[in-house]
């Protein structure tokens, strides 16, 4: 079996794990984390507690799962800001070259220009911490990303003949655009978006560990990393659970996104 | 005489698929070998596992002797000493076979220095001797040119003189004009020949072109699906080829001039007529002060196309034949200059009246694998003009269409469902010209359409578009560099030089006594394919 293969089934089952792990914390988790048992606090993994309890007595695999929801819920509503908005304006670029392009390129060469926690915490200055508001500073950042990788393929595939065949048979450039660019740029879409969830992921867990995501009591690795730095002497696998499940996820993630790239043949 | 090289039973495989079968050939001192076949049908192949440079997932077996040494069984190292000493190689693409931030002294230098101890002194001066030789004297050869510098007959000059400077016993060249225009490439194969003459060397000439076979072979070995089916002298092949390949691939180059039509009392009307036209690109710029002045593609160029007409546009790359297309398509604007479509001015006209005229000129592209959406359906595909009409048809009616004319270009209905992946080169630009007649335009543009075909292909697209110009009356404007393809099928030529048309004229008055001193030098340079009574017949 190839590595491109191999880094494709693995990626894809790390990612399908903690996918299923969030959709299933909507269910079910093993305790419910929003009654506390202090009387429980603190304790390592065993049969009982599994991943052990934190210093409320809450059950941290129950964290976990609850922290996963989180974590895929605003990575993937950023990335969706991100393709909605990045896409039409890198294929508007594309199209219409000129001032357009140029309006719309030195547009998120401003957006570049911001450094990402800058902005998050500019963001959640004026409007506060909360999920939604990392959602929308995650997602604003996806949109230049969105919109360069989309204008560099749809620039491509506008060399390509099929094009002008189409502006023979008269159709202008938007739907042009539509019906021949994008389709063909989907399978690029789809490894940059895949990379842009696990830098999603771990920008959100970068926010909740500075407090700026999800707000007490959702659970979110981040939070999780943060409140366990005091008890490391105390308490290591409070660390090492969340810090883990980042690691994994967002390796995960990046196989995915190899496996896919190598996949299509393209060098995205 | 002994041969000068021999290979005997040479087989080369990649992955499960035998590329290369047991080919066993010879080649002697002062002989050119001419090694002609299709794409694909083993040559490069068979060149590259003489040089045993073969890509690294082939193997070969056989045996390959030069002068009495057997290649074949020699280590790696002792092979890169045979290469470039003993054996020369000349590519296709002249633009890429050269370091283009090495001097060109430099490059060919580096093939002495690698091997024989000389000083840099000594290996600069064979590269001086060597960039004489293939004609790239004084100022033009300069050492310290650099690559962009030059043209590309100059670049493929000094790939030569790459493959010379060491006097080799042999040289390998691998379609070394394909990438070159007509007059530049009568230029380079008369330099070969006269280094293989004088010199008293051998020589592998790979082309896909028996015109160039005939004018310099002595031998030829026609290749097909990886083994040599005839080798003979090149005049028993020319006249009297014995394999029924060879003698397929023969008639198929063999490309009958049209036969002049008998002139009617009542001339067709024009259906298109172009006046003037001016199209200029701008140019960076180098001044702070002045603006550059812009590139002129198109310098007041005028022509017309009368209804059920085949006319011709010959000229070499870079002459403007491809701009003139686009403005005629209404893909660009002209700076000065007007088109007109049935006495409708095309230039300019927007919306309804632009997709009224567009549906009447339909064109049909160069790369038959550029010019589809590879995931669109042929049905969808040769459907995309409908969105021309004002009102489209309804499916049904739409789907006896595009059978319709998938018929009238010789595929079947059902290949409608098909996508463009799973054709052939031959079969793709069949598809773009079912596109082009869905509409029932009065009249399609070529883009080079059959450049890219290899000549069966050629020759079988060339007979369709005679076919359905008869049937049809549909007028063709045919873009073409190669002028004995335009000759087979053009009532009317004319002839483009740097963005002007220099003579125009009926094709045959044209082709049997040129006027102007360019088209008198294109008709000189291009290779031809002599006709012989059975072949022709």
């Amino acid at each position: 079996m190839s590595f491109a293969r191999k880094s494709l089934g693995a990626g894809a089952l790390i990612t399908a794990l903690f996918v299923a792990l969030a959709a299933a914390a909507q269910f079910w988790t093993p305790y419910d984390v929003r009654i506390l048992h202090i009387a429980d606090k603190l304790q390592a993994p065993s049969g009982r507690h599994w991943f052990g309890t934190d210093q409320l007595g809450r059950d941290v695999l129950s964290m976990i799962m609850l922290g996963a929801q989180t974590s895929v819920g605003v990575a993937l509503l950023s990335v969706i800001i991100g393709v909605c908005i990045g896409v039409p304006l890198g294929l508007l670029g594309a199209a219409r070259r000129g001032a357009t392009d140029e309006i719309v390129m030195r547009g998120n060469d401003l957006i570049f220009a911001f450094p990402a926690l800058l902005l998050a915490i500019l963001i959640t200055a004026v409007f506060g911490p909360g999920a939604v508001n990392a959602i929308v500073a995650i997602g604003i950042f996806n949109i230049p990303v969105f919109a360069r990788v989309t204008r560099a393929g749809a620039l491509q595939q506008w060399t390509k003949d099929f094009t002008l065949a189409a502006r023979v048979a008269g159709k202008g450039p938007l739907r042009i655009s539509w019906q021949h660019i994008l389709p063909n740029l989907l399978g690029l879409l789809v490894v940059q978006g895949t990379i842009q969830f696990s830098l999603g992921v771990i920008a959100e867990a970068g926010l909740s560990y500075v407090g700026l995501s999800a707000q007490p009591p959702t659970p979110s690795w981040g939070r999780m990393l943060n409140e366990a730095q005091t008890l490391t002497a105390l308490a290591p696998y409070l660390a090492l659970f969340p810090g883990f499940a980042v690691l994994l996820f967002v390796l995960g993630l990046n196989l995915l996104g190899e496996g896919l790239r190598r996949r299509s043949g393209g060098s995205a | 005489m002994t041969a000068l090289l021999e290979v005997v039973d040479l087989s080369v495989v990649i992955g499960a698929v035998r590329i290369v079968k047991n080919v066993s050939l010879d080649v002697r001192a002062g002989e050119i070998l001419g090694l002609v076949g299709a794409s694909g049908s083993g040559k490069s192949m068979t060149a590259l596992g003489i040089m045993r440079l073969l890509p690294l997932r082939a193997s070969s077996t056989g045996i390959t002797r030069l002068n009495g040494a057997t290649l074949s069984a020699k280590s790696e190292a002792e092979m890169r000493a045979v290469r470039g000493r003993d054996i020369g190689m000349v590519f296709q693409e002249p633009m890429s076979a050269l370091n283009p931030l090495m001097r060109i002294g430099d490059q060919v230098a580096e093939t002495v220095r690698s091997h024989r101890r000389v000083s840099r002194a000594e290996a600069q001066g064979l590269a001086r001797d060597a960039l004489d030789l293939v004609g790239l004297r004084g100022e033009q050869g300069a050492l310290d040119r650099l690559p962009y510098e030059l043209s590309g007959g100059q670049r493929q000059r000094v790939a030569i003189a790459m493959a010379m400077v060491l006097s080799p016993q042999l040289l390998i060249a691998d379609e070394p004009t394909t990438a070159l225009d007509v007059i530049t490439q009568a230029q380079v194969l008369l330099l070969l020949q006269g280094m293989v003459r004088t010199r008293n060397m051998g020589m592998i000439l790979v082309t896909h072109d028996l015109a160039v076979i005939a004018q310099l072979a002595d031998r030829v070995a026609v290749m097909h699906e990886g083994e040599i089916v005839e080798q003979a002298t090149a005049a028993e092949i020319l006249q009297r080829p014995r394999n029924a390949y060879s003698a397929a691939l023969l008639a198929a180059s063999l490309l009958k001039p049209k036969r002049a039509e008998q002139r009617r009392t009542d001339a067709p009307p024009t259906i298109l007529q172009v006046r003037g036209v001016v199209r200029e690109y701008p140019r960076r710029r180098t001044s702070l002060w002045h603006p550059a002045a812009p590139l002129r593609a198109l310098d007041g160029v005028s022509l017309s196309v009368r209804a059920g007409e085949t006319v011709g546009l010959v000229g070499e790359s870079g002459s403007g034949k491809s701009s003139l297309l686009r403005v005629i398509l209404a893909l660009e604007q002209a700076q000065a200059g007007d088109v007109s479509l049935f006495g409708e001015t095309l230039s300019g006209a927007r919306g309804a009246t632009l997709s009224r005229l567009r549906r009447s000129i339909q064109v049909v592209f160069q790369d038959p694998y550029g010019s589809f959406d590879p995931r669109w359906t042929v049905e969808r595909l040769i459907g995309e003009p409908f969105f021309l009409l004002d009102s489209p048809p309804s499916n049904a009616e739409r789907r006896r269409k595009v059978a319709m004319v998938l018929e009238q270009v010789g595929l079947s209905p059902a290949d409608a469902q098909r996508l463009p992946r799973e054709f052939s080169g031959g079969e793709r630009q069949r598809i773009a010209i079912a596109r082009a007649l869905i509409t029932e335009p009065a009249m399609i543009a070529f883009d080079e359409a059959v450049s890219a075909l290899d000549v069966l292909i050629r020759a079988q697209v060339l007979a369709l578009l005679a076919d359905l110009a008869e049937r049809l009356k549909v007028a063709y404007l045919f873009v073409s560099h190669d002028l004995q393809v335009i000759r087979a099928i053009a009532d009317r030529v004319y002839v483009m030089q740097q963005g002007r048309i220099v003579e125009e004229g009926a094709a045959a008055a044209v082709f049997d006594s040129p006027r102007h001193a360019y088209t008198q030098a294109l008709l000189a340079a291009s290779p031809v394919l002599a006709v012989n009574p059975q072949a022709g017949a």
